[in-house]
């Protein structure tokens, strides 16, 4: 066979395999993350605040309420049964409590960081402690999340047993925080003139363009290997699934935390304002367990590890993931490490 | 002359990239807002010569189209140059990251496995990309992207084209006033419920004045915490 034939071969195989993996995910209908059973406990004006967990003995478990992004969906934590922190947590003894915020509406522009934090977390924290009868918990912020719990802890901290932030950006200007230089000369205003909340579209293809060849091309060849392999592939459509449904956002708290935060790091300047207050970190003295991921590239490690030059607490641990921003929540390695760490860490501290 | 086989790669990469880019496409809601560049317009460019990304045509059409409106003309020019400005570095990038896998693959005689050569190109251009990424160069180019891409939509009637857009020093001057607007008014809580406590103290010695050396030693000992505290050795 010629050269040039074995590469014609090689090339009709490679296509064959595609076509065959990419016949079999167009088969998946039921794609729909979120597995673990739970129900709404308080719906407000902008969110809902979720229970895990059909045990009846809820109130003798450790609570932990947990603090998404407000960036893309919660559903992440709890993929599929086998790639859900939730349901690691459950099985580890824990009551969890996850606010799931709502879709800004157009008439919700002008919602703002303050309404976020002092307001909504605020109210969610309060339901929790009124369900477990106690004063204090254990909150666990994720991503942009984790910013949001830094700050509600700065300012509540009477509120706060507990902190763990998990991938959470706390320096927003190091050197290798690529997003960070990107957005630097965006005009927020007139961003926020023009969409009223910012599409959730322009978010991802900011974050899909911070890996392009992976995260644009390869994951798709990479699929090749999943053929009729029917729980990777559906595995696969999942996280898909949860990549392209990214939210919209206020326009008015993505200007504040776009602005405030990765154009003009008020946050470790102590110039960051919420609800007419200061969020000075050093206020934070409860005990914190800060997760970052070695090779995170939405939120660089640098970015997380910051905060350890910023809490005013005596009782700081790290936790590192060898692993990237997703990998953190869904890959086998995480499952069996993270889950197991965040419980150990809570209950010696309960 | 021996064969080579990444042409055919290269004609091959670039239907799929296409159909892997439609498929994306077709399955995002995307309401006014289009994708960055990115090496398919290396491909593109690659594959039909004719069609040359850079050419200014493209742009004189629009400029052509918006003749009576100048506000228009201008958005649209503006983006087309961001836009532009973006491939040409997609261009480069992907050139750069073929040449490094064809390279890699003659070394190691994996041209010949096409899945291998993919990886190999993969790989070689998120290398190049990141260290192109962090430059102030292709940042700020996206940042004008974005810029450019909103204008282009106020420019034909998205929206509202704020009342009043503050420059970058004045909003962090504003930034800066807040902090210190929201700390002198802790200040101040502060100093009030000092006095506050400082009056209720002064009347409860009138009332009692044996109390006094036990309130004494209790701020002693809050003190020595705070000092014990600060002292923490941060990491």
């Amino acid at each position: 066979m010629t050269s040039a034939r074995r590469t014609a071969e090689d090339i009709k195989t490679f296509t064959e395999k595609l076509s065959h993996s990419l016949s079999q995910i167009r088969q998946i209908d039921d794609a729909a993350p979120g597995t673990s059973p739970h129900e709404t406990i308080l719906t407000g004006d902008g969110f809902r605040l979720l229970r895990y967990g059909t045990d009846q003995a809820h109130d003798k478990k450790t609570a932990v309420l947990i603090v998404y992004a407000l960036v893309n969906r919660p559903w992440v934590l709890d993929l599929e049964p086998k790639r859900s922190m939730i349901a690691r947590l459950l099985e580890r003894g824990m009551d969890i409590f996850l606010i799931e915020w709502l879709d800004p509406e157009p008439q919700d522009k002008n919602r703002s960081l303050s309404a976020y934090i002092a307001v909504m977390i605020d109210q969610c924290v309060d339901a929790v402690n009124t369900a477990r009868r106690t004063s204090r918990l254990n909150l666990l912020g994720v991503c942009q999340g984790g910013t949001l719990s830094l700050c509600y802890a700065a300012l509540f901290p009477k509120k706060v047993k507990n902190l763990i932030t998990m991938v959470t950006p706390v320096d927003f200007q190091t050197e290798d925080n690529v997003l960070s230089k990107w957005v630097r000369e965006v005009d927020l205003d007139r961003l926020v003139g023009c969409y009223g909340n910012v599409p959730g579209a322009l978010l991802n293809t900011l974050f899909v363009s911070l890996q392009p060849f992976r995260l644009g091309s390869k994951k798709y060849i990479d699929l090749i290997d999943l053929a009729d392999n029917p729980a990777g592939l559906k595995t696969f459509a999942r996280m898909e699934k949860w990549i392209a449904d990214s939210p919209d956002q206020a326009g008015t708290a993505f200007n504040e935390f776009v602005g405030n935060l990765y154009q003009r790091n008020a946050l470790i300047k102590d110039k960051f304002v919420v609800d007419n207050q200061i969020v000075n970190l050093s206020k934070i003295r409860c005990p914190v367990l800060n997760i970052y991921a070695l090779a995170d590239h939405l939120v660089p490690a640098s970015a997380s590890k910051a905060l350890a030059n910023y809490v005013g607490c005596d009782d700081y641990s790290e936790l590192t993931f060898d692993g990237g921003h997703i990998g953190i929540y869904v890959s086998r390695q995480a499952q069996q490490s993270i889950p197991a760490s965040i419980a150990r860490w809570i209950l010696a501290r309960s | 002359m021996p064969h080579d086989p990444t042409e055919q790669y290269q004609d091959f990469l670039f239907e799929l990239e296409k159909y892997l880019r439609q498929m994306n496409d077709a399955g995002r809601d995307m309401p006014a807002f289009s994708q960055l560049p990115g090496w398919l317009e290396w491909l593109k460019a690659d594959n039909d010569p004719s069609g040359d990304i850079t050419s200014t045509k493209k742009l004189e059409s629009l400029k052509a189209q918006f003749r009576d409106d100048p506000a228009k003309s201008e958005a649209a020019s503006r983006y087309w140059h961001a836009f532009q400005a973006l491939q040409v570095h997609w261009i480069d990038i992907s050139s750069k990251s073929w040449d490094v896998a064809r390279v890699q693959s003659i070394e190691t005689s994996s041209a010949t496995n096409i899945r291998q050569f993919y990886d190999d190109w993969i790989e070689a251009g998120e290398a190049l990309f990141r260290e192109r990424a962090v430059t102030k160069a292709y940042a700020d180019q996206v940042g004008e992207w974005i810029n450019a891409q909103v204008d282009l939509n106020l420019a034909f009637g998205m929206g509202e084209v704020p009342v009043c857009v503050d420059p970058r020093d004045l909003k962090a001057a504003l930034t800066e006033a807040e902090a210190r607007e929201a700390q002198l008014r802790s200040e101040l809580e502060a100093l009030k419920s000092r006095q506050k406590s400082k009056s209720a103290r002064a009347t409860s010695q009138k009332k009692a004045p044996s109390k006094a050396g036990q309130s004494t030693k209790t701020k002693a000992s809050s003190k020595s915490e705070i000092a014990l505290k600060k002292s923490r050795p941060k990491s």
